[in-house]
């Protein structure tokens, strides 16, 4: 199988403080892999790390075979990155801001016009696309991120929270808008805290507590390697190394 | 190259709102219409001092030769009765703030064979702090006035026949030499421009300066906030591009809001100016400046504001909000007063050797002194200005360059007293937020 993302013993120190302690784990072309754990467990800095944002300290990841700590500027041609809670420029317009983030990613305007286009298409906002996004519900800026995330149809798209905050209906729309383009062959890299999230999208995940990784594997090889019902009760043994 | 301007066009949309250019127009506006109304000031305050409001409690034939006399010079005279009792009331009555009372005996005072000075009253209601209040208020021309006029009569009763001369046998001519050029006028009114200069001047670039800090740094902080700055560092651009778009743009804001307050200040320059005989010798002094010194003194100015630009985006990167960025904008501000208020006060130049040092040691005083230093001839300290806020902003550049090149852009932050547990986020069960 194609890898798209390859990470080999990460680790990131903050002065003596290691928050991620040598992690390795593999994603394949098309797969939803997520990362769970609870918050400060490290899953924010692997994903930063990950999107060129924070350098290692230790090890590294190959991106489409490109190194973050190498080809950082290689990286982020195979990449995009959704933030947790990112908002977007308040006093542009939806379409505008698609545009600016079109062209920051395309050069050739006719190709970055087709991002747009295919961004239109995804997010259903319709004619709310020509309003100002200061506008916007928080359920519509997430469908406006994630369209511009997956615009411009990159190797891995790293998404922190995809739907935290977002109603019922919102969250199941952008949930069934992933698991298309993985579908389509796009790679999705994922930190949720919502484990019913977790369980319906992603095709492989990893256990992190305290900067370490203690176990990655499907949904279902997990509960039954545990021999428990939930995603919780898999992640409450795993970090007590049973 | 296209990522660069495509940057730069969504910072300057950012940037130049309505809401910025409004504040502009209001600032020029304030200038114009400061300048107008020390010009009505000044005005009436020239109005009112040819009108008096006289009490003439002695009411004599030498008293009422005097008020005459007054008339005759030029004055309009409000005259009361002897009776009465609230001079102000009175002056009131006239729409003047002040009354003049010639008390009885006055006459008798002077005429007598051991005659003594005799004092005139004068009442002035004081109803503000103000500059421009008190204005109005001043009788000295008229008290200069009776005092010329009896001492003119007296002079007469001794038989003196050149009364004028008896009274000022010696005159003066003034004259003012600055940096080798003399001119006569009065160094009286060669202070009172340079201080109109010196006031004014460093208020237009306190406020450029402040202006510029506080839009780069709410810039900086709000991506911060909005996690929008992280999708632009993750993005297939240039590092430097986003810092640049950003400088740029804050600069070129910086530079309309410039020229507006440039232009509104030479309409407030406008209204206040003097005579063309005051500005001709103002001229011979070498207090004028040229066309090449105003674009070298622009230079200067634009060189200043990229310096607060770099220095706020240094401070800028390590808010976490708007609250804390009003707090790092602080340092930028100590910056900019001190060398303004030092001077406003004091000539920089006078100052023991040690303290001048540490004054030129902040790069905002140069800018405070180039024009000082510029009509006086100090073209050398001009320069060595010029050359050591280069170097200033060359060294802020290049730390900004590394912070924004390295993830310290993200990780460098100063909590401001808050405790560290309520900074970060809890640690919270897997399905909890």
């Amino acid at each position: 199988m194609e890898k798209t993302l390859q990470v080999c013993d990460l680790k990131k120190s903050y002065g003596k403080k290691e928050a991620v302690k040598g992690i390795s784990f593999e994603v394949d072309r098309g797969e939803i892999f997520a990362l769970i754990g609870p918050n400060g467990a490290g899953k924010t800095t692997t994903i930063r790390m990950i999107a060129t944002l924070l350098g290692p300290t230790g090890g590294d990841a190959l991106v489409s075979g490109n190194s973050v700590v190498e080809h950082p500027e290689r990286v982020r041609q195979c990449i995009t990155y959704l933030p947790d809670e990112a908002g977007a420029y308040k006093t542009m317009t939806g379409i505008g801001y698609l545009k600016f983030m079109a062209d920051l990613f395309v050069r050739d305007g006719q190709k970055a016009q087709e991002c747009v286009d295919y961004a239109v298409q995804k997010c259903g906002l319709g004619d709310r696309l020509h309003d100002k996004i200061g506008s916007y519900s928080r359920g519509m800026i997430r469908k406006l991120l994630l369209s511009r995330a997956v615009m411009t149809r990159p190797d891995l798209a790293i998404l922190d929270e995809p739907t935290s905050g977002l109603d019922i209906l919102n969250a199941l729309e952008i949930r069934r808008m992933i698991k298309d383009l993985a579908a389509e062959g796009m790679s999705f890299l994922l930190s949720s805290h919502n484990m019913l999230e977790i369980e319906y999208l992603s095709d492989r995940v990893g256990i992190i507590d305290k900067g370490i990784l203690h176990v990655t594997g499907t949904c279902r090889e997990l509960k039954e390697r545990y021999n428990t019902h939930n995603l919780e009760e898999v992640f409450e043994k795993a970090v007590a190394g049973a | 190259m296209k990522k660069f301007a495509v940057l730069l066009k969504k910072e300057l949309k950012e940037m130049l709102t309505l809401q910025t250019l409004f504040s502009f127009v209001i600032c020029a506006a304030a200038f114009f219409l400061l300048g107008n109304f020390m010009n009505s000031v000044t005005e009436t305050a020239a109005e009112n001092a040819g009108k008096i409001a006289l009490i003439d409690q002695d009411d004599t034939p030498y008293t009422r030769s005097v008020i005459d006399a007054l008339k005759q010079s030029g004055f309009t005279v409000y005259q009361g009765e002897k009776t009465e009792s609230d001079p102000i009331a009175f002056a009131g009555k006239h729409g003047r703030s002040s009354a003049m009372v010639i008390p009885q005996g006055f006459t008798q005072g002077l005429m007598a064979d051991n005659a003594q000075p005799q004092k005139i009253k004068v009442y002035d209601l004081v109803t503000s702090g103000a500059i421009t209040a008190s204005l109005g208020s001043m009788d000295s021309a008229a008290v200069e006035a009776i005092s010329r006029i009896t001492s003119d009569q007296l002079l007469a009763m001794q038989g003196v026949k050149n009364a004028e001369l008896a009274r000022d046998p010696v005159q003066t001519e003034k004259y003012t030499q600055v940096s080798g050029h003399t001119a006569q006028i009065d160094s009286a009114e060669v202070y009172s421009f340079l201080s109109s200069q010196s006031m004014l001047i460093p208020i237009v670039v306190f406020l450029l300066i402040v202006f510029a800090s506080q839009m780069i740094i709410s810039a900086i902080v709000n991506e911060k906030n909005d996690k929008t700055l992280e999708t632009l560092l993750s993005a297939p651009i240039q590092r430097t591009s986003i810092l640049f778009s950003k400088m740029i743009a804050a600069g070129l804001v910086s530079l309309v809001n410039a020229s507006v307050f440039m232009f509104g200040y030479g309409g407030f320059m406008n209204q206040m100016d003097s005579s063309d005989l005051k500005g001709r010798l103002l001229s011979s002094l070498g207090l004028q400046i040229t066309v090449p010194q105003y674009v070298l003194i622009g230079v200067q100015l634009f060189l200043t504001i990229l310096i607060a630009l770099t220095i706020s985006i240094l401070l800028g990167s390590l808010a976490e909000d708007i609250k804390a960025a009003q707090t790092v904008v602080m340092p930028v501000m100590a910056m900019v007063m001190i060398p303004y208020f030092i001077c406003l006060f004091a000539d920089v130049n006078m100052l023991p050797t040690a303290a001048k040092l540490l004054v030129y040691a902040i790069p905002f005083t140069h800018t405070f002194m180039a024009i000082p230093n510029t009509l006086f001839g100090n073209q050398m300290l001009f320069f060595v200005g010029i050359g050591y806020q280069l170097v200033f902003f060359i060294i802020c550049m290049v730390l900004a360059v590394k912070l924004f090149s390295s993830d310290k852009i993200l990780t460098l932050k100063i909590n401001f007293g808050k405790k560290r547990a309520v900074s970060g986020k809890k640690r919270t069960g897997l399905l909890g937020k």
